[in-house]
């Protein structure tokens, strides 16, 4: 039986972020939407070091843009969740909801 | 804020970052982020890559320091050997001594930290940083064996208020300076730019 891939909780905001964003999902924009969402300040050395984790791990893969002068004619990188990825971010919720279940301390919605 | 660019880049590459980070960055600062902004984005990542290289290489940590003393011991003998007229570099008393005892080891240390980024080409600035942790580790427990001695005899107790004192501790620390200072330079220049990292390696995509 395979070993089921479970995420930590950055790489899952990540994940669900470059999902969010389907193909526009590169570094300034994957870092500003978690920004956005969770109100927490992100590093983008945090938000690579993590997509590159991801990509070992076969979760994401990336391509290259194009180079544009405002980036000192670096290229975007940008990110895609694989099918792997995929599983492997419902295989975490299945889990997280699992766990979730049943304990009244967390339901109601009252801290 | 072009030389700061300048400066990142050189080290990013080095690093072997993927150099879209850069471009990330010079794109959030021509929409008005700050320089100090930057630099903090700069330092997590040198930080985080630095860390995560150490981390995910222990044993080529291991052998970075094994490289390190190994090479760092052939030049103490060299020096035994040829320069015993010249005081150990640790205990020079005078200022004759002081320029060319500090030049040797200048340039034997800037020879040890290139000696090692060349050994370890896949991480090459991470290994030099380890073997730059283990020698300043080595050296605080050397000392505080040595003021642990002292105190006991109460030398040091004595020696603190006679004239003379600061110069005596900058004869006495120099050397781990300059020690730092040239395994550094050694190995930033041993440490040629690498590829990017395994997330800028297939500009296809994986």
């Amino acid at each position: 039986m395979p070993k089921p891939n479970y995420l930590g909780e950055f790489e899952l905001l990540v994940m669900l972020t470059v999902i969010r964003l389907g193909e526009g999902a590169y570094g300034v924009p994957v870092s500003r939407e978690i920004e956005r969402q969770t109100g927490r300040d992100v590093a983008f050395g945090t938000v690579y070091a993590t997509l590159e984790r991801l990509q070992k791990k076969g979760f994401v893969r990336s391509t290259l843009g194009d180079a544009t002068p405002e980036r000192g004619g670096r290229a975007k990188r940008y990110f895609r969740v694989t099918a792997a990825g995929l599983r492997t971010v419902r295989e975490t919720k299945r889990s997280l909801v699992r766990l979730w279940q049943g304990l009244p301390e967390l339901e109601g919605g009252v801290a | 804020m072009r030389r700061s660019h300048a400066i990142a880049n050189w080290l990013f590459e080095r690093l072997g970052f993927d150099m879209a980070l850069t471009g990330d960055l010079l794109e959030e600062c021509a929409r008005g982020r700050s320089a100090i902004w930057y630099w903090r984005q700069v330092l997590i990542a040198i930080w985080i890559g630095i860390w995560g290289a150490i981390r995910d290489h222990k044993l080529l940590a291991l052998r970075a320091v094994a490289t390190g003393c190994a090479t760092n011991y052939v030049f103490l003998l060299l020096w035994l050997r040829f320069l015993d007229p010249l005081p150990n570099p640790g205990s020079m008393a005078s200022i004759v001594h002081w320029i060319p005892g500090l030049s040797i080891i200048l340039l034997t240390q800037s020879a040890t930290g290139w000696v090692v980024a060349r050994t370890h080409r896949a991480q090459p600035v991470p290994m030099v940083l380890v073997f730059v942790i283990w020698l300043l580790l080595w050296d605080v427990y050397d000392n505080v064996s040595t003021v642990r001695m002292l105190m006991v005899r109460p030398l040091l107790v004595d020696s603190i208020n006679q004239p003379g004192i600061l110069r005596y501790l900058a004869l006495y620390l120099a050397p781990m300076f300059v020690t730092v200072a040239g395994i550094l330079v050694g190995g930033i220049l041993g440490a040629s730019p690498k590829g990017q990292l395994s997330a800028a390696a297939d500009p296809r995509g994986q």
